[in-house]
């Protein structure tokens, strides 16, 4: 569900493609339901439980490196979002609450301690047919230097990108996020795409 | 909207069609550049391949939402004991089934096994006297008279192109490494044996054909085929040859003039050869050669084993850029890996060889050290068989499986399986070859044992399966997943059979070399 940017804190407007948006991204119809009857009973919360526990593990995952880490962030943050369902209010996306939760507990972590990124991400690659078998691996390798590069991007670049890919977020929801608006949302995505490409395209080079 | 707003609402129309269609290749909405597509591809396919334990998402809604909030739930997380932890590699302890391994690292090698790879009998290499760093082959005997060719060559035909990637004659032999890319069908099946090819030099002067062939298909791309062609030296005063191709359709006939010129006119980095290696377990390994320019260090790196039934397969790490090896110099200067070289050609002769790059030595460098934490070793053993019902199971069923399997004296575990329509990391045009479902099997080989950590089956005899493997802070890649399609299964039940044990063997194997100085 959406905000119509500009509208006066309090007021709701419904923009009818966010509705069909969440529901096909998620399969879940009438969020709000689901919601409010979470308030009086946890288990009816189980199918959203369900639609973003592995979104928000990926998003953390991919920032912490490390399942144990990533596992206990995520409960973390469902157990705020239960905490917080009192609080939420209809206005923007839940996804784009939920990962606002799941921020800030990263946030917190990282405050707490340094954080425990070691490169050792879960990287999936993909084969370049121009290349022999034996190159395949090579290929595999030359991929994961441009997981890499993301640890090199902008923090601002790099969260947007994450919360594109890993998290599932549209940029309407980033922009929810993040505090920004959604042209500005795409333009960070955009430019740490063409950063990667760019980067990635240099290191094929021999 | 500006030009650069545009573009980037065309991107994100692209990364949702992307996001949205089951096939990673493929995407809706506008077009971009090959290498943009290849990053979008490549991280939605990175995120997909990361999924939780589905042990603790089960846990974790009960404690949420069916026994009463627990603030502390998880922490402190019990040690289940059969869980595998891959982040603690510093304990051997004795592994049991888990269906899905905590992944330090996930790699996707797509293993074209049952496609067309044909490599004929390796030959004693003679001792290197001269080697030099030649492109796109890596460190080579490069002894005067040597010739090679200074460029790739090309030729066209109905859309179809031959290259000719690389070409040295040395020491007594030429190699060829040649790629037909853009055929007009499917290869198919190889027939055995070397590609059918004939070599000549402007004088008329054939050479024979020598050992050391190879050739294969790549699984994503059938409608092209690569292969190293070798024959006998060429003469020192040629600088041409021809290079005819002689194959049924549809790889059909072609004919290429290569030049060539002397290895020593073209100022080739010089290899230094290195001294005697270091032996562990019955592996010897060494530094063969090191050739030094401004570009980089490329450090020749190879082994032999004295046990019988066994073959090296990897001397370095399996993930040189998440754990890249380091070398050393007598200043206490380090560099670190850097990815291979992407055309270097596979040795097929001679001990097992490997080149690994590192950025260039300081001027002043006179020696280096590198550690290899872990060979890697395939050894010959019997088949291990499994037997899969899936009757009455479709698409998104998990089937739950839990089978001990041995591969000689190393036991393993199928912990479980799902039929999924497409597996992770997979190629769609090879999806799109293989209709249908797909049996996913999740493989526990556990931890260290004894110096030795099971990696995988050398082989698993589907054709069309695939592997994707889990690498771990060790560098260790374990290929914990394999995946065949349902269309070769009958009778209601699948057949999967592994062979042969890929082992990592504990190192450390401890190497130095001299580097001479005046560089």
């Amino acid at each position: 569900m959406g905000e119509r940017e500009g509208a006066p804190s309090g007021q709701r407007t419904i923009r009818p493609t966010d509705v069909r948006r969440f529901q096909e991204h998620t399969g879940i119809k009438d969020e709000q339901r689901i919601i409010a009857d979470a308030r009086t009973d946890r288990e009816a919360f189980a199918p959203l439980y369900r639609a973003y526990v592995t979104p928000v593990y990926r998003y953390f995952l991919r920032h912490v490196g490390s399942a144990q880490d990533a596992e206990d962030l995520t409960a973390t943050t469902f157990s705020k979002a239960l905490d917080s369902l009192d609080r939420y209010e209809e206005r923007g996306s839940f996804a784009a609450w939920l990962f606002s939760i799941a921020r800030h507990t990263l946030l917190d972590q990282q405050r707490r301690r340094r954080p425990s990124i070691d490169g050792a991400v879960p990287i999936e690659v993909l084969p370049d047919p121009r290349l022999a078998p034996e190159a395949q691996l090579v290929r595999a390798e030359r991929i994961h230097a441009l997981h890499g590069l993301i640890g090199q991007l902008p923090s601002d670049q790099r969260e947007a990108l994450i919360l594109r890919f890993f998290a599932g977020l549209r940029a309407s929801q980033i922009a929810a996020v993040l505090g920004r608006s959604e042209g500005s949302a795409r333009m960070l995505i955009h430019r740490a795409i063409v950063t990667l490409r760019d980067r990635y395209l240099h290191e094929e080079q021999p | 909207m500006t030009s650069a707003e545009k573009e980037a609402e065309a991107l994100d129309q692209f990364i949702e069609g992307a996001l949205r269609s089951r096939l990673v290749a493929a995407a809706e909405g506008p077009p971009v550049d090959a290498a943009t597509a290849l990053v979008v591809n490549t991280l939605h396919a990175a995120a997909l391949a990361t999924v939780p334990d589905k042990e603790f998402v089960r846990e974790l809604e009960a404690r949420l939402l069916h026994r009463g909030h627990d603030a502390t739930l998880i922490a402190p997380r019990p040690d289940r004991g059969w869980r595998h932890r891959l982040e603690v590699a510093s304990t051997a302890r004795g592994w049991s089934g888990s269906w899905w391994q905590r992944a330090a690292a996930l790699t996707v090698i797509v293993v074209a096994l049952g496609t067309s790879l044909f490599i004929s009998l390796p030959v004693r290499a003679q001792l290197q006297r001269a080697a030099c760093l030649i492109p796109r082959l890596g460190i080579r005997a490069c002894d005067a008279p040597g010739l090679i060719a200074p460029n790739p060559v090309s030729v066209s035909r109905a859309g179809a192109k031959l290259t000719v990637a690389a070409l040295l004659s040395s020491s007594g032999k030429t190699i060829m490494r040649l790629d037909i890319m853009g055929l007009a069908a499917p290869v198919g099946q190889l027939p055995a044996g070397p590609l059918r090819t004939t070599l000549n030099d402007t004088s008329g002067k054939e050479y024979p054909p020598a050992d050391g062939w190879a050739k294969w298909v790549k699984p994503e791309d059938p409608q092209s085929i690569s292969a190293v062609a070798v024959f006998t030296a060429l003469d020192p005063s040629v600088r041409a040859v021809d290079l005819h191709v002689e194959e049924p359709q549809p790889v059909g006939s072609w004919a290429v003039r290569v030049p060539v010129s002397p290895v020593e006119a073209t100022k080739l980095p010089r290899a230094y050869e290195g001294p005697q290696g270091a032996t562990v377990e019955g592996i010897t390994v060494r530094i063969a050669s090191i050739a030094i320019d401004s570009e980089g260090t490329t450090v020749q790196v190879s082994a032999r084993s004295a046990v019988a039934g066994r073959g090296i397969v990897n001397l370095a790490n399996h993930q040189p850029v998440l754990y890249p090896l380091v070398l050393r110099d007598d200043k206490g200067r380090e560099y670190r890996e850097r990815a291979r070289p992407q055309e270097a050609l596979p040795r097929l002769e001679g001990p097992f060889t490997e080149d690994i790059s590192f950025p260039p030595l300081a001027t002043d460098a006179r020696s280096v050290s590198l550690v290899l934490p872990f060979v890697t070793v395939v050894e010959e053993t019997a088949p291990a068989i499994i037997r899969v019902p899936i009757a009455g199971k479709a698409a998104g069923d998990h089937i739950p499986l839990q089978a001990d399997l041995r591969l000689g004296a190393y036991s393993f575990r199928v912990a479980g399986a799902d039929l999924v329509e497409q597996p992770p990391g997979a190629p769609a045009s090879l999806v799109r070859q293989q209709r249908g479902s797909w049996l996913a099997l999740q493989l526990d080989y556990g931890d260290w044992n004894g110096g030795r950590k099971l990696v995988g089956p050398g082989v698993v005899e589907n054709a069309h399966a695939i592997q994707s493997s889990l690498t771990s802070r060790d560098g260790v890649s374990q290929f914990t997943r394999v995946s065949v399609p349902l269309s070769e299964a009958s009778d209601g039940e699948a057949v999967v059979t592994f062979q042969n044990a890929r082992i990592a063997i504990r190192g450390p194997w401890k190497l130095e070399a001299s580097v001479p100085g005046g560089r």
